[in-house]
Formats: C-alpha cells, structure tokens, sequence
C-alpha cells in the first residue's frame, strides 16, 4: 500500500514541477511597462527622464470664419524645439515632473519693392531666428483613484507655468532685425483631472484641464520702448483617448482634442479686434517600448479651428526610466 | 556468430542514421501566419496567391530647395516661394497565384507654392502683389498586373509589371480666386492671385516596370526600374483675368500639352536585423523626357528633369497582419527640379481573405 502511495506521490510530484506559473511582476518589469499598461503616476522610487522634439511649418491657419487659408506673404517659417522632461514618483500615487523646453523659432522673409520714379528695385529680405530656454513646466500629478484596484484612475493635476523663456525681443537693431522672444512672459496654473481605464490590450482616458493665464508685461513690437500690460485668455483643454497595444511592445494611441481660449487683455481692455480662439485636433502616435525605453512618433493635426495654426506637428519622444 | 550478430546490428544502425539524415526534407509549412510574417529576405517580390494587401501611406515633404537647369542647389527660402507637400497614398494588391498580381493605387496630394511677394512704391502710395499656386487634389489611378518567376523564392526573383494610368482624375484648373485686401484707395492695395491647380494630367499613362532581387543570407540587394510614357496630348485650360476695383473677371482659353514620359530606377540594399525589422538604404533615380506645352500657339519643350534621391528607412512588423514602413528622401543632385526633404510612412495591412 505504501509502495502505490509513493508511486502517486512520485508521478504528481512532475505534474506539479511544470504546472502553469503566475509570473511575479519584478522592478525591473514595472519600469518596461508599456504606455497602455503602464499606471498613470509613476511608481514610488522611479524615474523617468526624456525629450520631445517637435517640428512645425507655418503654412495655413484658420481664419475668424473658421476657413483654412494659407499666409499669403511669401515666408517661411518653422517652429522646432526640445522638450526636455524628468518625472519621479514620490509615492506609487504621487508624481512630480519637470519640462525645461528648448525653442528654435525661424521666420524668414523675401519680397522686394520696385520704385518707378527711381527705377530701382529694392530686396526686402529678413531672418528672424527666436532661440533659447522657453517656459519650464512644473507638475504635481496624484491618484485620486488608485489604478491598482480595478484598472481604472482618476488623477488630478496641478501645473504651474513659469516664465523662464526670454519675453521680451532681443539685440534690436531694427524692426526687422532682432532676436524674438521664445518666451510668453507671464505666470500661468493649470489643473484638471484624467480618467482612465485599462481592459488590456486597449486603455481608455478622458480628461479636462483649466488653464488660469496670470498677467504680466511685455515689449509687443520691437519698436516699443515701453513694456506693455497683457493678460493672455485662460484655456479650456479637454480630450479623449484610446490606446491599443499592436504587439507587447508597440502601441498607437489616438486622441482627440478640444481647446478653447478666451479672449486676450491688453492694457486691461479687450482689443476691438481680438477673438477667442478654439480648435479640434487629433493626434495618432505611435510607441515603441523596448525594455525600458520608450520611443514615440506623433502628428498633431487640427481638423477644425478659429484663429490658430491649421499645420500639423511632428514630435519624437525619448524616454527611459532608471 | 556474436560479432555478425554485431555487426549487423551497428550496420543497421548506421544506415537507418544516413537514411534519416538524407531523407527529403519537409516541406515548409504554408500557414497564413507563417506566410503573412514572412521576412523580408525570405519572401518574393510579389504576394502570395489568395493574399491582399491594403498600403495607406502619408507624406510629409518640406520643399524647401531646387535644382536649377546646370544642377546647382537653389534655396527656395531665399526665393520666398518654399512650400509643403502632403500627400496621400493608397494601394491595393491581390495575388492572384504565387506568381501574378494585381493592383490598383491612386493619391491625394496638396501642395501650395508661395512667389515673392512684389510691391511698387509710388511716393506714399504703394501695390503689393502675392502669389499662390496651389496643387490640390486626387492624382490619376494606375492599375497594373505583374508576373514573377514561377518557382518558389530562395535566393532570386525577378519580375516585370506593366500597368495603365486611367486620367479619371480632375485636370483642369480650377477658376481662380484673386482677392483685393488692404484697400484703402486705388493706389493703395494688395493683390493676392491664388491660383488653383489639379493633380490629374487628362492623359493616360502606360507603365512598364521590372525588378529583381537577390538574397544573401540576412543581405538583400533590390532593383526596380519603371518607364512610363503618355498616350496622347492632352487638352487643358488656361486662366486670364481682368479687374475693376476690387472686382476679378475670369475667362479661359484652351492650352495642349504633352506630358513628359518617365524614367525611375530604383536601388535598395536590405538588411535584416531580426526577423521583424528589415533596414534599408536606397537610391533613387528619376529623369523625365519629351513633354512640351503650348503657349500662344507655339510648342515649348519642357525642362529635363533629373533627380537623385537617397532615401534610408526600416520595414517593422507589428502584428501578422500590419507591418509599418517608414524612410527618410535625402536629395543629393539634380536638374530642374525641386529637391524636398521627405518622412514617407506606410502602414500596410494584409490578410488572406478567402484562408481559413
């Protein structure tokens, strides 16, 4: 009888040494978590750092009709710059993180006058190039609703804005020859909430922001002497998203966004001329997750606006956790 | 007795080893999974029977610099007239056996080309004049058919592919959209002309292309040579105008034209760094020939144009059934023609619709 219990014993005992594993989850896992799966805070101890390079050409805006029209001065002008980013989880709840942005704005200009009386042509030609640290971005970022329990988060954030980028035009030698500002000159706070759920391979977020403009002064034109007072509108940001991971380490996410902004002060007064300007725009990206590093290719196209920019932005993110 | 008994036995053994090990191979498995995952230095230059292939790409191309008639690099930013191009392109391919294909691509593309803005300044008063010329829409369809080499890829391929241009696409110019702005008295304004154009060329095109491949273990080299060639003149419009104040009379008169016929050779060396990721740097060459257009009667030769482009780029395959392409356009010289930078990026679906 003891003999049969062994022999048993003894063939469970294989059964038992190849049975399915549930894998257990290590640091150095939780840090190659991918954009879907990943908690929307930082886990507690970890640091992310990275930059965002994005690319844009003025070309088309939307006018006060909401029609997309092309600038029709012959110039050519991008907008580029990097974003360098640094995110640390205080708490597997509390996250901060920093944006010190990096701007290289070009705008160049050719046309030329022709004076009859004088029968001379005149080139009027000019390159404005605005570069330097831009506006630094400082955030807090907690859940509200802890992800960990059923996949799904509610975060709040709050965001301040300071003006560390050049407000004011530089090096003026002339109206068409100086250095722009790179900076916007003013304080701003911004908080909001983003919900998100995850139901692996595909997560889904909603979010809202408020953007509180503070006032400052600025030099408007480079032939002022005189700083001006201003207060930029506040914003609304609000979007949807949906993300799907293609394989466990490439996802595309989709998203939709609104924003509206109301209407510019100068000198405390609203300009007769001034509008509140809104756009719609979607933003497919795609994220590669190796290891611990990410890499993201992203197009910003606004489908819809009022007196903004209707060209499309290119950004490559970097990233990678320590 | 014992040692034949032995031998025997080794003998035995010894042969039943080589017929193992001689024996005919297995044939490769022919899954649609294993089909659709199929490495770029492992498959054909064509599809294979039964699958369908959905290309939708997008590019972005900043037209920033030109090549003038004796090759010299222009900057358009200096010329104030630098632009834009996107554009659009869908295809679809079926494999009709393991050696014919089918296939059908069209684009959309949207390109506006600012001149130098001109004014002329009399005493205080001063007309300004800009310019636009936009290429907006769907661009002619092409279908074609391709045949390879009827025998299973190892290491070589080759195939040639003839196709036909239908002009469905809208040719004509669109009336112009000339604006007064800035107004403040009749010697005090601005002109903006705005012009708008089409991409189709009212003409049909034939197509005759070939290719070839061959592969050395993870190294591929690709050529692809394309010829194509107008059916006829074509019949356009050309748009004149008058103003009264700030009012545009349009009126049209009737243009031919020739379209010029095309040569683009094309050379790629493939590298396949996994089975997922195939790197790719590629030449490109372009030369078009014997295109003319009328103006007042008279036929005038259009410039050559010669293009040289360098372009690297990487295949990933994502899922069995979607794989990304994506490459970078560097030119490097030319006659005649515009030279942009362009990020060309393709998603490419594909199934086997009528597999279980």
């Amino acid at each position: 009888m003891k003999r049969k219990y062994l022999i048993i014993i003894l063939l469970l005992l294989p059964v038992t040494g190849i049975c399915q594993k549930e894998k257990q989850l290590v640091p150095s896992d939780l840090k190659q978590l991918t954009i879907v799966t990943e908690p929307s805070t930082l886990y507690k101890g970890y640091f992310r750092a990275g930059t965002a390079v994005s690319f844009g050409v003025v070309d088309k805006y939307f006018n006060n009709d909401s029609k997309k029209q092309y600038f029709l001065n012959s110039a050519w002008a991008t907008n580029a710059g990097f974003n360098f980013m640094f995110q640390y989880g205080i708490t597997d709840r509390l996250q901060v993180e920093a944006a010190i942005p990096v701007s290289l704005n070009i705008r160049q200009s050719e046309s030329h006058i022709y004076v009859p009386s004088v029968d001379t042509t005149i080139d009027y030609s000019f390159t404005l190039k605005g570069r330097g640290l831009s506006d630094c971005y400082f955030t807090v970022k907690y859940q509200l609703i802890n992800e960990k329990t059923a996949n799904t988060s509610l975060t709040g954030s709050f965001e301040i804005m300071v003006p560390t980028g050049q407000k004011n035009p530089t090096d003026i030698k002339g109206e068409t020859d100086y250095k722009p500002p790179v900076g916007n000159g003013c304080f701003a706070a911004t908080t909001g909430l983003r919900f998100r759920k995850i139901q692996y391979p595909y997560s889904y977020s909603a979010y809202t922001y408020y953007i509180y403009q503070f006032a400052g002064s600025k030099i408007m034109d480079p032939a002022d002497t005189e700083e001006t007072s201003f207060k930029d509108g506040n914003h609304v940001d609000a979007g949807l998203n949906f993300s799907i991971l293609l394989n466990e380490w490439i996802a595309l996410t989709n998203e939709l966004n609104i924003y509206y902004r109301s209407k510019d002060k100068i000198n405390d007064q609203i300009p007769a001329d001034a509008i509140a300007p809104w756009a719609i725009s979607y933003e497919p990206r795609f994220v590669f997750q190796v290891k611990r590093f990410r890499i993201g290719e992203a197009v910003r196209i606004p489908l819809a606006g009022k007196g903004v920019s209707a060209d499309p932005i290119y950004v490559l993110i970097a990233q990678y956790v320590f | 007795m014992r040692i034949f008994f032995r031998l025997a036995v080794i003998s035995c053994c010894f042969i039943l080893f080589c017929l193992q090990a001689n024996s005919q191979d297995q044939t490769k498995t022919r899954d649609k999974y294993t089909l659709l995952t199929m490495a770029y230095n492992q498959r054909p230059l064509l599809l294979y029977k039964g699958q369908l292939q959905l290309n939708a790409s997008y590019r972005f191309a900043a037209r920033t610099k030109s090549f003038d008639s004796d090759g010299n690099m222009i900057s358009l930013k200096d010329k104030g007239s630098a632009s834009m191009i996107h554009t659009w392109i869908y295809e679809l391919k079926y494999g009709i056996t393991d050696f014919i294909e089918l296939g059908i691509d069209s684009y959309w593309m949207k390109n506006g080309i600012r001149s130098e803005s001109a004014s002329i300044l009399s005493g205080s008063n001063i007309i300004t004049t800009n310019r636009l010329d936009e290429f907006k829409g769907s661009g002619d369809l092409t279908i074609s058919a391709a045949l390879r080499f009827p025998f299973e890829y190892k290491f070589f391929d080759f195939m040639v592919k003839g196709g036909l241009t239908l002009p469905v696409a809208e040719y004509k110019p669109r009336q112009p959209a000339h604006t007064i702005t800035d107004y403040s008295s009749p010697e005090n304004f601005t002109v903006n002309y705005m012009f708008n154009n089409r991409n189709g060329t009212g003409v049909a095109y034939a197509n005759l292309s070939a290719a070839g491949k061959i592969t050395f273990s993870r190294i591929s080299l690709e050529a692809r040579g394309l010829y194509r060639f107008p059916a006829g003149e074509s019949e356009s419009i050309r748009w004149s105008w008058t103003r009264y104040g700030s009012t545009f009379t349009y009126y049209n008169s009737p243009c031919s034209l020739l379209p010029d016929r095309s040569l683009t050779v094309n050379g790629s060396v493939h590298y396949q760094a996994a089975g997922w990721l195939d790197l790719f740097l590629g030449t490109y060459y372009y030369k078009t020939s014997d295109g003319w257009t009328e103006f007042s009667g008279l036929k005038y030769a259009n410039p050559e144009i010669m293009l040289t482009t360098l372009e690297p780029g990487f295949e990933l395959q994502i899922a069995p059934s979607l794989t990304i392409y994506q490459y970078a356009g560097f030119q490097l010289a030319g006659r005649n023609s515009d030279a942009p930078f362009y990020l060309l990026t393709t998603l490419s679906f594909n199934m086997f619709p009528f597999w279980k």
